[in-house]
């Protein structure tokens, strides 16, 4: 007798990774060794010692995860849905060291053995140096020494677009759509890959290493990498090396400059207290701590202009990112008819709309490829990427898509990625 | 496994417990108060909104008599609100500007319209007044400042600061910085027109951190290849030197760095850093074709490799405990990459 899951709809092995939020899975009997009729079968993490861990949902609405799961799987061989995500707090460490095994309900026998990965965005502090050292060679293989497609997304953020992404509400759902549209080419190049964040309220002495992204030495400008390092081949804008300087100690403070400290997470969460945690005063994070973040250093990251030429900016927005899946987590805030949610529902034709990009409904440069003004004149990059795991956010996502990016109200606009510290919650 | 339910209650706690109370402006006002409590008051209005906190925030920040600490306090309480309230914008500008003025506020000032520059669609309409003033701390009497200000204005492609950065390269006389500095902040915005001068810093400069700073940013220059082939093969040069000169080769002439690069990597006379450095280039970068058909190299590759695992075993064992800088050596970079490169092509 033999069981056959298939993951995210697919029967690829490309498609074996889960975040927290369920996917949606199907097992069957592809052998069901001459019985007739049905067969019980359990569904259970096969080392629940070591490894990513699972959580299985019997529907999609359910509320609860479970360790475990009784199905009742008919003979023919047709397929019984189930709902599976990573089990909070139990990431992977190593692609596929997680694995769903089925056995026999009565009697125990194993009947299949489904290897996959539980892959969750986390705090680069903490990575082991094998998952350390797989982002960075995705990142530089991925830069190709300024020849790659990194180039695109160096180009996505310049000074003529910057507006597409800044001052205004899209702040946060812009750069949401960029770290994800970097993290799927990464995840072609390595699929163990998922992005990390600089949790920049909080020292990060594993971070500013020559093994990392590279240690400031004596006051040069230019950081330094260990000889096996790929970033030290980093180019971008036809000059190779990466320009920081920290003003703070990065492994004893949390990032600072002249004018004091980022603020930290727990007071970024309370922006929009005594004001109905709305939206408008959480965006405004966009200043501190996020512009502080970024001025905390000279060099590449301090300018919103070339601040991509660091790889250092793709860890500082993923901190950002965080901060908003936190504050949607603990606000609930995934409902996109509520300016609670989101300041601009409508479309920039509306009335009351704000700056074309910003408003709710409307599509994202550069994916949407509108070069009329007053878009930027060119669009980098192309569509934006897709999944091997998720159908959202599509090729041209409008602001709307990246709200509720684990589909807590419409699983299906989920957009498969998750962080260590921000559950799944229904 | 981590209740998400009681997950949420304990970070409901955490958030609780910083939970400002009442805004206590009145105390952050009171001079009869010490800097420490009006310090502990500032905290209550962080982020504060309305226009009379915003405007009473101001005049303790321009209040030249009021403790320095508490002014830079202030300022920072109410950076998010730059961008939204021009008096907030006029009165950072002015304290960028005073030279009267302590530099630790100054520069305080300085990082807050910076961090508020991110926010370009409210930003904008003060940017020319932001390089303005800029322009005019190009010459500070404080040199922290004058630093900033000239990249912030060479990330902006200011020709002015462009012209003076040359200038003080071929006169150190009126350098406004230090020249690898200069170079940094030429890198900003290279012109073809810099290379002959960056090449000759790079075969004059007594300075080694101008000259490494002038090999980087040569590596876009195919006119500088033959140097910078010349520098990688110099077993005199400065270790550095030939390992940026390595990536910069590689960028503009793969073929000759190839050559170049196997040759290092496997000489037993050469700096393990610089082997370890050519061999992760060819690993990553190289035709790997011609990699893969070159036996003899990756025989070599092979001993490398082995070595790494001969440290290890000894590092094990603790035999070599005496021999402490050997051992390091031989489980170092070099062996790390030749056990990379092995690993990589076998998957």
């Amino acid at each position: 007798m033999r069981t056959e899951i298939t993951i995210n709809g697919s029967a690829d092995a490309a498609a074996n990774y889960l975040p927290w939020t369920p996917a949606p899975c199907r097992i069957r009997l592809a052998d069901a060794g001459g019985l007739s009729g049905s067969v019980d079968v359990t569904l259970r993490n096969r080392d629940q010692n070591s490894g990513g861990q699972v959580v299985f949902y019997a529907a999609a609405g359910a509320l609860e995860g479970h360790d475990e799961l009784r199905l009742t799987l008919p003979t023919d061989g047709s397929p019984v849905d189930f709902f599976a995500g990573g089990k909070f707090g139990h990431p992977s460490t190593a692609d596929q060291d997680a694995a769903i095994e089925v056995t026999e309900t009565n009697g125990g026998a194993t009947l299949s053995l489904t290897r996959l990965m539980v892959r969750i965005r986390k705090d680069a502090n903490t990575l082991t140096d094998a998952e350390r050292d797989r982002f960075v060679s995705a990142l530089a293989t991925l830069n190709d020494r300024g020849m790659g497609r990194f180039s695109d997304f160096r180009n996505m953020h310049r000074s003529a677009a910057l507006d597409e992404a800044h001052g205004d509400a899209g702040f946060l759902p812009w750069h949401r759509a960029y770290l994800l549209d970097l993290e799927r080419e990464l995840q072609n190049l390595d699929p163990a890959v998922a992005l990390p964040y600089w949790r920049f309220d909080r020292p990060a002495p594993r971070i500013f290493t020559r093994e990392f992204l590279g240690a400031s030495v004596g006051g040069g400008g230019t950081v330094r990498f260990s000889p096996t390092n790929p970033l030290q081949f980093w180019v971008t804008d036809n000059t190779t090396g990466i320009r920081r300087t920290p003003r703070f100690d990065t492994a004893t403070q949390p990032a600072s400059n002249s004018a004091g400290a980022v603020i930290d997470e727990q007071t970024t969460l309370r922006l929009g207290e005594g004001q109905g945690n709305l939206y408008e005063a959480f965006v405004q994070m966009e200043g501190q701590p996020h512009g502080r973040a970024h001025v905390s250093f000279t060099g590449y990251i301090s300018n919103a202009a070339t601040a991509p030429q660091d790889p250092l900016f793709f860890l500082l927005h993923a901190n950002v990112d965080r901060l908003w899946a936190k504050w949607q987590w603990f606000y609930h805030r995934f409902d996109t008819t509520s300016v609670a949610t989101y300041t601009y529902l409508g479309s920039a034709e509306d009335q009351g709309a704000t700056r074309i990009g910003h408003n709710l409904q409307d599509t994202m440069w550069p994916w949407n490829q509108d070069t009329n003004d007053p878009r930027p004149a060119t669009a980098p990059g192309g569509r934006f990427a897709a999944s091997a795991i998720v159908n959202a956010p599509g090729a041209s996502p409008a602001v709307f898509d990246m709200v509720d990016f684990q589909g807590t109200l419409d699983r299906p606009r989920r957009l498969g990625f998750d962080y260590d510290d921000v559950p799944f919650e229904v | 496994m981590m209740d998400v339910s009681e997950y949420r209650k304990q970070y409901e706690e955490q958030l609780k417990r910083g939970a400002g109370g009442q805004a206590r402006l009145r105390d952050v006002l009171d001079r009869s108060k010490s800097v420490p409590e009006r310090l502990d008051a500032l905290e209550s209005v962080r982020g504060a909104k309305g226009q009379d906190v915003v405007g009473d925030i101001v005049n303790l920040v321009r209040n030249k008599d009021e403790d320095l600490e508490l002014r830079i306090s202030a300022l920072d309480g109410v950076s998010s609100e730059v961008g939204e309230h021009h008096v907030l914008i006029d009165v950072t500008l002015a304290l960028l500007a005073d030279q009267s003025e302590p530099p630790l506020l100054r520069r305080a000032a300085f990082r807050v319209l910076q961090q508020s520059s991110f926010r370009t669609i409210l930003f904008q309409p003060r940017r020319p007044e932001y390089l303005a003033v800029l322009r005019g701390v190009v010459t500070d009497a404080d040199p922290q400042l004058r630093l900033l200000a000239i990249e912030t204005l060479a990330v902006e492609k200011d020709g002015e600061v462009q012209t003076r950065l040359i200038e003080g390269l071929k006169n150190p006389s009126v350098a406004l910085v230090p020249p690898e500095k200069a170079i940094e902040f030429l890198g900003y915005d290279l012109h073809g027109s810099y290379y002959p001068l960056l090449r000759e810093m790079v075969e004059t400069s007594p300075n080694p951190a101008a000259r490494r700073e002038a090999v980087r940013l040569l590596s876009a220059d195919a006119t500088s290849k033959d140097m910078l082939a010349r520098l990688l093969q110099d077993k005199s040069e400065d270790a550095e030197i030939r390992t940026i000169s390595a990536t910069a080769l590689q960028s503009i002439a793969p073929a000759e760095f190839e050559a170049q690069a196997k040759q290092i990597a496997l000489d037993e006379e050469e700096d393990d850093d610089l082997r370890a450095v050519c061999l992760s280039a060819l690993d990553y970068f190289g035709d790997q074709e011609s990699l893969n058909r070159d036996e003899e190299f990756n025989r070599g590759i092979d001993r490398l490799s082995s070595r790494a695992q001969s440290g290890a075993l000894e590092s094990a064992s603790g035999e070599l405990k005496s021999a402490g800088g050997e051992l390091e050596r031989a489980s170092g970079e070099l062996e790390r990459a030749a056990d990379r490169f092995i690993k990589r092509r076998r998957q």
